[in-house]
């Protein structure tokens, strides 16, 4: 029988946060970009486009901005893009090393559903491991600041937002099923295909962004 | 025959200082790209939207190009990899890439063209080959060459912890009309 604790309040907090802010790109019209036009700026601070992550972090009067760690100029967005590389950077690190842990759980769980009962220590800690990697993760993408220019159109980096819907929903599902299954032992299979599921969309989520 | 002398200095001082014929580079049509290796693909950004201003003189190899293009409107096709690339070079500070040309010899099958390339504040020559057709309306220049990334102080951007190649090849296919 799998054994998975609870998800904390604070993870909660944080999957609630990323569904809030999330990767989608919506079109949000910066008024930094007026503020630079009218301050004599060659080209807006911000780009065009931002998510609402950046816009919660990043905007003009975004969290960052607030609380003056990263004014709106043009040494502060210098150091910003270099930010946001240094966390894109790790974020590719941390999408190598989830994939690992995610493929780790995946097979301690199909060994104990193939009645190897000695994986079920390995797994609870394994399926946790992989949700707090997960998550801190993709928080490193969500809250990088704003890149130097974003335009529409479809693109493999589309792709890798699309799937990551995919593998986003994926890992709030299969925590949960995890949690029902020690009660509900036929929700075994439904854990078990978000699982492959999840871990299928977030490989080719890292596969996309190579072409 | 001091007269014919006279005539014949005059002659040869009106064609050389006849006046370069200007030529702008045809918006739309006229197209700058760039060629950047990586292990996992080949990366070709394309500016179609930059100034181009050939002087062209009746004897050519006195003519003058000059190229000026935003970093900013090189499209590989990849938002988030235009914004990398921008990244690298600095596109804030170092908003242009640009072009003078300083010397045009005449080669096989067209010219060799030397002259300055501006790229990420530092200023280096480059020399490269041109085949150039002219017709009485417009002209149209193509040609490509090679710098290194390093020579310009631009750091190779990466992908998966995997640098691009250091080399950068530069093309041009230029339609130019009076």
């Amino acid at each position: 029988m799998l054994k998975i604790a609870k998800p904390s309040h604070s993870l909660l907090a944080l999957i609630l946060l990323a569904i809030a802010t999330g990767s989608a790109e919506s079109v949000v019209a910066p008024p930094a970009a007026d503020s630079a036009a009218a301050a004599g700026m060659a080209d807006p601070l911000l780009p065009a486009i931002l998510s609402p992550g950046e816009k919660l972090m990043w905007g003009e009067h975004g969290f960052m901005r607030a609380i003056g760690a990263y004014p709106l100029n043009e040494e502060s967005r210098e150091k910003e893009l270099q930010l946001r590389r240094t966390m894109l950077t790790l974020h590719q690190l941390g999408g190598f090393i989830t994939l690992a842990s995610m493929v780790a759980t995946a097979f301690a769980g199909q060994m104990i559903i193939n009645g190897n009962e000695s994986y079920e220590r390995y797994k609870g800690p394994l399926a946790w491991s992989t949700v707090g990697l997960y998550f801190t993760t993709a928080s490193l993408s969500l809250f990088s600041p704003p890149p130097v220019i974003r335009r529409p159109g479809w693109s493999s980096i589309q792709l890798h937002k699309t799937l990551a819907w995919v593998h986003f929903s994926g890992m709030i599902i299969t925590p949960l099923l995890g949690t029902l299954i020690e009660d509900k032992h036929e929700l075994r299979v439904f854990h078990q295909t978000t699982g492959y599921v999840t871990t299928a969309a977030f490989a080719g989520a890292m596969i996309a962004v190579t072409f | 025959m001091r007269a014919a002398l006279l005539i014949a200095s005059g002659l040869t001082l009106t064609f050389t200082l006849a006046p370069a014929k200007e030529y702008l580079a045809i918006k739309g049509e006229s197209t700058l790209a760039y060629v950047l290796i990586h292990p996992m693909h080949t990366v070709h950004g394309v500016n179609k939207d930059f100034e181009c201003k050939v002087d062209l003189s009746p004897d050519t190899v006195t003519s003058k190009i000059r190229v000026s293009a935003d970093v900013l409107k090189f499209d590989t096709g990849n938002s988030s990899r235009d914004s990398h690339a921008m990244e690298a070079v600095q596109s804030r500070k170092y908003p242009r890439v640009t072009f003078e040309s300083t010397a045009i010899k005449p080669e096989t099958d067209g010219y060799a063209v030397s002259g300055n390339l501006t790229f990420h504040g530092q200023t280096r020559p480059v020399s490269f080959h041109v085949t150039p057709k002219t017709t009485a309306k417009r002209i149209e220049i193509t040609g490509s060459f090679d710098v290194k990334l390093s020579d310009f102080g631009v750091e190779r951007p990466s992908l998966m912890f995997v640098r691009t190649q250091d080399k950068l090849t530069l093309k041009f296919d230029l339609f130019a009309a009076p």
